[in-house]
């Protein structure tokens, strides 16, 4: 049974060092959320808080309607997915697979039904009376995947479970790891440092630094309306500027930056003047070739220093006044290096953002 | 071309004749003094094997024959064997819970702990019998295979944990985790992983101990006697009291049958880094 | 309360220490208070029990100074010569094929208890031994030479050099199997040829384990009994032997005592002294 959970004003400090300073946040039943940030923001404290390897300092932990901060680890029925995987290398997968069954005394009758379904999740079939150090990194990756929903968690934890495999398989098993939740139906919290891993597979992202939440909303609203410099910087990629921003009417605004006077059209932003930041994202950067009409966008006028060609995209390094930035164009474009270039940006396109 | 093939003809040669010739050498560094050792058990009394013969002039098996019936060896086989078997097993029982301890738990002085646990190795072993016998001899225990089981057992601990704090050491902490994770209790924590996880060093733990309490002479030799005779302290009796080099000879194989039989099949439990861990940073 | 709970799990992790540590701790007390309070002349056995001072004035004799330099020379001598061997020996091991086989066969000697091995090498290096009839047979020496009992304690340290050269040995190797291989490669990548590898890596890198082997043998071999008592000279003999004769030939418990603190004290301030200076050595290099 899918069970919501609740952390109330977490805390946890190691010596001097404060991991976790007063964290709060609610997941609903069956939602799946990511905990994303840099390393030692707190992300993985934060997962070991709630499957109870340690203790926090402050603060309550709830799943559901219950208070879970006396209960010990093993009488939480979370399931984990490490990092390091932690197979037993002592035991077959199947004897990993089962052992959650065993521990939950799950009828022994019951226990080939349940491993061999939950080994059909994971198209693991036929490699029950296998050691871990017989498997390929993938194939270790699904029996810690198998061994953990077999038991029927109400929550499953994943500890950045796929950083030990290559690109292509991490795509493909992030997609799987996905369905997997889905068609159980399980809470799911998933720790990881990957921005473009916690996009694809999330339905809440909250992001995290220095042990305080930052922002927690969608994958679209996390990349599109950022609520912070850091978040814009972390989350993708992003031209970030320091400017003066002046209400103008309504939701725009007249905005002063080192790229020259700007127009944006920002509906969120509830100041009307003061210092703030400029977000731009490259791939809302557009070339303006001579002739071409650029109607009500901001034209930025520089210099290519750097035109690199990625395969999907054409990634230019510009100089607009004295200040770089960056565009991803389409790739058929062909602009050499040294090129003289406007830009056109749409107002829409630009956030003013908190530093 | 020609010189190029004699030069990688001397490097092929080298690659397997040094090796070879190390073989050899250590083959006669080990197994010269045993095969003369096997001679010397074999001389016939009645041909004395004296300067400058290189090989005694007949064999028999006659000092073989006059130990087993004459001596209580087999008494002495058989106190060995059972002192180093309880030995073996109160080391174990006495080192689990400490090595866990100290390999698991992150306890605050945990470094001077370990320091302090190998002084039984480091001490000079003569006085510690002499003095630990006097001891043990206020406690009615002297003479008695109790005091001398006690005695080999200060040795064992260390060496038992020695090798169990670092096994204990290397269980990767998410296999605990994992385990703790879908359900696992305490004493299925400790069952079914830290135990398997431990047992190779367990083994090499315990091989170490039996051998080393097998060859213990020092504590045997002032704790336990005259009651208590191990095969060392009767080969002590042939060799430092009085010189008879047939008989010590005879007693001398006895004793190393059974510790090189047991460190041969063994061997493949006992890693090297057991080894280091034993002996490594006493 | 949770203050409290965390209390209670600390103190149950040292309870943990009691059965291992706790016992070696009670034995190790017992014995030397037993040794310390005897040097006092308390716990006496064979005469009146009483507190004096009388043992420890007469302990520094022209025998126990002997025999404390006898036991510092064979254990100095036997530790470096070993030390000769066995690291060089370490370095060749590892570059040759067939190194597990070499290996299995040099652990022998480390399970050969020291009676045994002093007895093989004695039938070895005696008046009668083969190798006094090689060396007579090739003419290097006329008369064979008498080892066994020689007054300066050739074979005394023959037989320790048998018995540690594979202890340390197995020491050795650990160190220089434990260099990993992508540093040396670094090293030669980075154009260090094969002489500067071994003075700027591989040295550096098994030093410590070096200095550590050499005090361990050297301790081992202070401490000896059965080796000197078999096959080292008559006089002088170990300090070990001095305190046991003393205790059971001459029924002179507390200056046994004495002998035995000396030792200690002897042991623990080399091996003090020995461990500053090597760490000296380390942050020089």
């Amino acid at each position: 049974m899918a069970e919501g959970l609740s952390l109330k004003n977490i805390t946890k400090r190691f010596g001097n060092f404060t991991a976790l300073n007063h964290v709060s946040f609610d997941i609903k039943p069956g939602e799946f959320v990511t905990l994303l940030g840099p390393s030692g923001c707190g992300k993985t404290t934060l997962l070991r808080i709630i499957a109870g390897f340690l203790e926090p300092d402050e603060g309550e932990v709830w799943f559901g309607d219950q208070k879970m901060n006396d209960v010990p680890p093993h009488k939480r029925n979370t399931a984990m997915c490490f990092q390091s995987y932690a197979l037993f290398p002592h035991k077959t997968v199947y004897e990993n697979i089962r052992f959650g069954l065993r521990m939950r005394k799950v009828p022994a009758s019951q226990h080939r039904a349940l491993v061999e379904e939950a080994m059909a999740m994971v198209n693991l079939t036929g490699l029950e009376n296998r050691k871990p150090y017989e498997l390929s990194g993938g194939q270790q990756q699904r029996v810690a995947l198998a061994r953990s929903v077999v038991v029927r968690p109400n929550i499953l934890l994943f500890d950045e479970p796929l950083s030990n495999l290559d690109a292509k398989l991490r795509e493909k098993v992030r997609v799987e790891i996905r369905d997997l939740q889905r068609k159980l139906g399980i809470t799911a919290i998933y720790v990881t440092h990957d921005q473009s891993e916690a996009l694809a597979i999330s339905d809440t992202i909250i992001s995290m630094n220095q042990g305080a939440i930052i922002q927690k909303s969608d994958p679209r609203t996390i990349y599109d309306r950022p609520v912070s410099k850091f978040i814009a910087d972390f989350i993708g990629t992003a031209n970030l500027v320091p400017c003066t921003v002046t209400r103008q009417q309504g939701s725009l605004f007249q905005v002063q930056s080192p790229y020259g006077m700007l127009l944006a059209e920002d509906k969120d932003f509830p100041h009307d003047s003061g210092e703030y930041y400029l977000c731009i994202r490259p791939e809302d950067v557009r070339p303006v070739l001579d002739g071409e009409p650029a109607g009500e966008d901001n034209i930025l006028e520089g210099v290519v220093k750097n035109s690199i060609y990625m395969g999907n995209t054409l990634d230019l390094f510009a100089r607009v006044q004295t200040e770089p930035l960056r565009a991803s164009v389409w790739k058929d474009y062909h602009i050499e290096e040294g090129t003289r270039i406007r830009f056109a940006v749409p107002r829409s396109k630009i956030r003013i953002l908190e530093g | 071309m020609e010189k190029e093939f004699s030069a990688q003809l001397t490097r092929k040669l080298l690659r397997y004749l040094v090796p070879f010739a190390i073989i050899v050498i250590l083959i006669a560094w080990i197994g010269v003094p045993m095969a003369y050792c096997f001679l010397w058990s074999a001389v016939d009394p009645d041909y004395p094997w004296s300067y400058p013969d290189p090989l005694p002039q007949k064999l028999s098996l006659f000092h073989w024959r006059y130990i087993l019936e004459n001596t209580n060896i087999l008494g002495a086989v058989g106190s060995s064997f059972f002192i180093a078997g309880c030995t073996t097993i109160l080391s174990f029982l006495l080192a689990l819970p400490t090595s866990y301890a100290l390999g698991r738990r992150q306890l605050k002085g945990a470094g001077f702990f370990k320091t302090l646990m190998l002084l039984p190795l480091v001490l000079p072993g003569m006085a510690m019998a002499i003095f630990l016998g006097r001891m043990l001899m206020k406690m009615g225990l002297s003479g008695t295979y109790t005091g001398v089981i006690l005695a080999h057992t200060l040795m064992g601990v260390p060496y038992m944990m020695r090798i169990l704090v670092v096994s204990f050491e290397s269980v990767p902490q998410d296999l605990v985790d994992a385990a703790s994770n879908l359900g696992a209790t305490a004493f299925t924590r400790f069952a079914e992983v830290y135990f398997p996880m431990v047992l190779p060093g367990l083994v090499a733990g315990s091989i170490f101990t039996f051998i080393n309490s097998m060859e213990e002479f020092n504590l045997t030799f002032i704790i336990g006697l005259p009651t208590v005779k191990t095969i060392p302290t009767v080969l002590f009796s042939y060799l430092g009291e009085s010189f008879a080099r047939t008989r010590a000879s005879v007693v001398s194989l006895i004793l190393l049958i059974p510790n090189l039989t047991l460190l041969l099949i063994t061997e493949r439990f006992i890693k090297t880094e057991y080894m280091g861990a034993a002996l490594g940073k006493m | 309360m949770k203050t409290a709970r965390k209390k209670r799990k600390f103190e149950w992790g040292y309870l943990l220490l009691l059965p291992g540590l706790g016992y070696i701790l009670f034995f190790l007390a017992g014995a030397t208070g037993m040794m310390i309070a005897q040097s006092f002349g308390l716990f006496n056995y064979t005469a009146e029990s009483r507190f004096s001072l009388e043992y420890w004035r007469g302990i520094l004799n022209e025998t126990f100074v002997d025999d404390l330099l006898y036991s510092l020379k064979i254990a100095v001598c036997a530790s470096l010569l070993c030390i000769c061997i066995a690291y060089p020996l370490a370095l060749i091991i590892k570059k040759l094929p067939g190194e597990r086989t070499i290996l299995s066969l040099v652990k022998i000697p480390m399970f050969i208890p020291a009676l045994v091995a002093s007895l093989l090498i004695l039938n070895i290096i005696d008046y009668h031994g083969i190798l006094n009839i090689i060396l007579v047979r090739l003419q290097i020496i006329e008369e064979p030479l008498r080892l066994r009992n020689d007054s300066w304690g050739v074979a005394a340290l023959l037989i320790q050099a048998w018995k540690n050269i594979p202890f340390m040995l197995i020491i050795m190797y650990s160190a220089v199997e434990a260099v990993r291989r992508d540093v040396i490669d670094a090293a030669r990548n980075l154009g260090a040829g094969r002489l500067a590898v071994f003075t700027q890596i591989i040295v550096p890198l098994t030093l410590p384990s070096a200095l550590v082997s050499v005090i361990l043998v050297f301790i081992r071999v202070f401490n000896d009994y059965v080796i000197s008592k078999t096959a080292g000279p008559l006089y002088p003999n170990t300090i070990s032997n001095l305190m046991h004769v003393t205790a059971y030939l001459y029924n002179d418990w507390p200056s046994a005592a004495c002998i035995g603190c000396l030792m200690v004290i002897t042991a623990v301030s080399f091996v003090s002294a020995y461990t500053y200076l090597s760490k000296k050595l380390m942050q020089n290099l």
